[in-house]
């Protein structure tokens, strides 16, 4: 029996994986296909990454139908930047960060990190790897365990991974509670006597103990006041200067995320849709979601009438998204072609891609009509 | 380390069993007096203000637990204009959820008590004969030139209907102090003339009825001698006012069956369905993302002008306040600290703290190198200090902040603050040019 379900388990992988040369195969010349590593500076660099859980399976136990949450997500990340994700919530970007760690097995696609391929090593080589890379959790109140001291929860991985010795233990993680603000006598605590901002406060020193090179904050500041997601902010920007990190910042909130970030890619449903530098993110917004979701933020000033585009309806089901490009069920600047066919990642100016119809070229659109009409004469040929 | 217990404020097991025995003493006293006999004489009183649909005098709203008395809300009173929507701003544990769940005298009991002020609500009740029961309108019709009741098959006389399809009753407007009313007495107010509208839609849902089923019961509860063909009609029709394209199919629908925003919506119609004068939004949008955020506060602002009502909106987003509010009103540890019209609250906020809120906010259109943030945190709740709570995070504090708590005053005719900064001013309009230089709001010095 166990067995059988290796067997299974072994053909999905498979199934997965042909799916992606196909892919690559009708992408043509994307240049994220090729083995090479990425340029010296990057620390992260992301290639066509899938991530697709199974809901559903057939009569024999086979996966059949799939839930997309990260679908081709390709981006690369310098060293000591700092990257916003933002998107509206089941839109794959906890998910992505998850990923990024190995917390969930990629299904497809490669991961780059310090120019190493790490997403098909094995487990304990990739242990190996874990002290570089971090998580910040979004609930502080769930992500620490109850019946550890502060001092335990903070020291724990660092001396796991031999970082340091049971002699220099406390003074270590005394060091790293005053580095993120915590006194030296909350050592001996457990988290429930502290506030929120306090236990995240925790978290952030949870992660810095190992002495990480990226850090992954999945909505770090979402369940905080706002009084205090202002000092927590400002903390992580100041550790970021101080020991050149790099952070991978999830976010629903954009005013958060354009605070913070050098640069910013906006998700829709496991997609990359736009992304850029900040800059060329707010100044020159191109994707109409974008474009969306940016003015619907409400703004703390009464005299501002916002010339608002609400979008219609909900977020489809990522467990079958639309057909085409998937936004185009909510899209106000929606064309024939956006219901058929699937919208080509590309870049618009320098550094700033976007995943849509408007800003092909007329010749494109032609082709890709042409080619359209050619299938559907195919399907008719079959179907007579 | 003796100290630093004292800071913490740590009580012993022995210490927390005697709070508990004198609490249980306090609170049966308040839950005998919310059981007691329906007698509407005993909260019948007049409005400081006729303009008004609501007013809070004063109002006290204490939580008597094992480690003490947690004065949740501390003397607030302000007041919400008919038709108009007032939000109340602050973070977390300040009390304004707390405000509006003692409007519905919804405060979880036994531990949590209103303890002292008023609250009066304008509403339409009953008109009562002299045994105290409801004066029934009864359909007429002209006989021989002479009006007679008409009767149904069995010689009853047969009830007037209302807009709503239910029987109609005499009505009066008249004003009720809520904090002072019977469980019995409140059941005609909640749902009926005050509604609310709850943060959660997963959790204030029931998972096992479907939406129909649970958009009739309202109607059956409060509007009495409507038919199940009304009462279908009716929550249809409301389904169709909050925007959701086939009001039908999600009238058969279970809630887990729809998407945050179409419960949220829900609950809104649910809100809708008798008509009340007021609306209580609770942290609406703050489960929601902000495109469907967008969209349900697109709707409230329809639906107020649709039904003339007013709204009393509690967020801690200073945004949506912005966008929704009238007025403003800003909490802090049980406290109104800051009131007014929403130009003066964004424009020209006086009280540090308030600065400080809006100054701390990044900003999609502005940029700034580091945020601003407030030291510190909020005071212990349950032995607060007696002087100013916010003066050990404030930066401005004087000399005179030592002093004991500094009252509210009025700075100009809409304008509240409750800071010792602005005593000087008090009922003159000096300087105010000169503060408004020196406290310039966020969003200008960002720009």
């Amino acid at each position: 029996m166990l067995n059988q379900m290796k067997n299974e388990n072994s053909e999905m992988d498979q199934e997965v994986e042909i799916g992606v040369a196909e892919e690559s195969v009708q992408q043509g010349s994307n240049p994220a296909q090729n083995a090479n590593p990425p340029a010296e500076d990057v620390l992260l660099e992301l290639r066509n990454l899938k991530k697709y859980f199974v809901v559903g399976t057939n009569f024999f136990g086979k996966p059949n139908r799939f839930l997309h949450a990260v679908d081709n997500v390709s981006l690369s990340l310098k060293r000591g930047k700092t990257l916003g994700i933002v998107g509206e919530s089941g839109c794959g970007k906890t998910t992505m960060g998850r990923t990024i760690l190995r917390l969930h097995e990629a299904s497809g696609g490669e991961i780059w990190f310090n120019g190493q391929e790490v997403s098909k090593i094995s487990e304990s080589e990739f242990n190996k790897l874990r002290p570089n890379m971090q998580m910040i959790f979004q609930d502080p109140y769930a992500s620490l365990s109850p019946r550890l001291t502060v001092g335990a929860i903070i020291g724990e991985a660092a001396l796991q991974h031999g970082l340091i010795t049971k002699e220099n233990y406390r003074e270590y993680v005394l060091d790293v509670m005053k580095m993120c603000g915590l006194q030296p006598h909350y050592y001996e605590r457990y988290p429930h006597e502290f506030s929120g901002g306090q236990r995240q406060r925790i978290c952030i020193a949870r992660a810095l103990a190992l002495k990480p090179q990226l850090v992954v904050c999945d909505e770090p500041v979402s369940a905080l006041d706002v009084s205090i997601q202002a000092q927590i902010i400002n903390m992580l920007r100041d550790l970021q200067k101080e020991l050149g990190l790099t952070y991978v910042f999830i976010s629903h909130d954009l005013s958060v995320v354009k605070h913070i970030s050098d640069e910013v890619g906006v998700m829709y449903l496991g997609s990359m849709v736009e992304y850029g530098s900040k800059k060329r993110i707010f100044e020159n917004t191109l994707h109409p979601y974008t474009k969306a979701l940016f003015s619907a933020v409400p703004v703390p000033n009464p005299h501002v009438k916002m010339n608002r585009v609400i979008l219609k309806g909900d977020i489809p089901s990522p467990v079958n998204p639309p057909k085409g490009c998937k936004f185009h069920t909510r899209c106000d600047q929606c064309m024939e072609i956006c219901k058929r066919a699937t919208p080509k990642y590309r870049e618009v100016e320098e550094g700033h891609f976007c995943a849509c119809h408007l800003y092909a070229s007329a010749s494109e659109i032609a082709e890709m009509e042409a080619e359209l009409a050619r299938e559907d004469a195919m399907a008719q040929e079959t179907q007579a | 380390m003796a100290e630093e217990q004292k800071k913490s404020h740590y009580i012993s097991g022995k210490e927390s069993r005697e709070i508990a025995r004198a609490n249980a003493k306090i609170t049966k006293e308040f839950e005998k007096r919310k059981k007691r006999k329906n007698v509407e004489s005993e909260y019948l009183t007049e409005m400081k203000d006729p303009k008004n649909i609501v007013e809070f005098d004063n109002l006290h709203t204490y939580f008597y637990t094992d480690a003490g008395v947690v004065k949740a809300v501390n003397g607030v009173t302000f007041s919400i204009p008919e038709g108009s929507t007032v939000g109340v701003v602050g973070e977390s544990g300040c009390g304004k959820s707390v405000t509006s769940l003692s409007l519905m005298q919804l405060v979880q009991g036994p531990s949590g008590q209103i303890v002292d002020g008023s609250i009066r609500f304008r509403t339409n009740a009953f008109r009562r004969d002299a045994k105290g029961k409801k004066i029934p309108v009864y359909e007429t019709e002209e006989v021989n030139g002479e009006t007679v009741m008409k009767t149904n098959e069995k010689g009853k006389p047969i009830h007037k209907k209302n807009e709503l399809g239910g029987n109609l009753y005499e009505m009066d407007e008249k004003v009720y102090d809520i904090a002072k009313m019977p469980l019995e007495g409140m059941r005609s107010i909640r749902g009926r003339e005050i509604a609310m509208i709850f943060q959660e839609p997963m959790t204030s849902l029931n998972p096992v009825f479907t939406i129909g089923n649970q958009l009739d019961e309202v109607a059956f509860l409060h509007i009495e001698g409507i038919s199940k063909a009304d009462a279908k009609k009716r929550s249809v029709e409301m389904l169709q006012l909050v925007g959701i394209a086939d009001p039908e199919g999600v009238y058969n629908k279970y809630p887990h069956e729809l998407s945050g925003g179409m419960r949220q919506r829900v609950m809104i119609a649910m809100s809708l369905l008798c008509n009340p004068r007021l609306i209580i939004a609770d942290e609406p949008t703050t489960a929601l993302d902000v495109t469907i955020q967008a969209q349900i506060l697109d709707l409230l602002r329809d639906i107020k002008d649709k039904i003339s009502g007013s709204i009393m909106l509690i967020t801690h987003d200073l945004g949506v306040v912005a966008e929704m509010a009238d007025y403003v009103v800003v909490m802090y540890a049980g406290k109104i600290i800051e009131m007014g019209t929403v130009e003066d609250i964004f424009d020209n906020p006086l009280h540090p703290y308030t600065i400080g809120l809006q100054k701390s906010k990044p900003s999609v259109d502005g940029e700034v190198e580091s945020l601003y943030c407030i030291p510190g945190f909020v005071p212990n709740p349950v032995d607060m200090p007696n002087y100013c709570y916010f003066r050990d995070r404030c930066e401005s504090c004087t000399k005179e902040c030592a002093g004991e708590y500094p009252e509210l005053i009025q700075v100009t005719p809409t304008h509240s603050v409750s800071c010792y900064l602005y005593h000087g001013m008090k009922n003159a309009s000096v300087d105010i040019e000169q503060t408004s230089n020196k406290v310039t709001p966020a969003t200008e010095i960002e720009k």
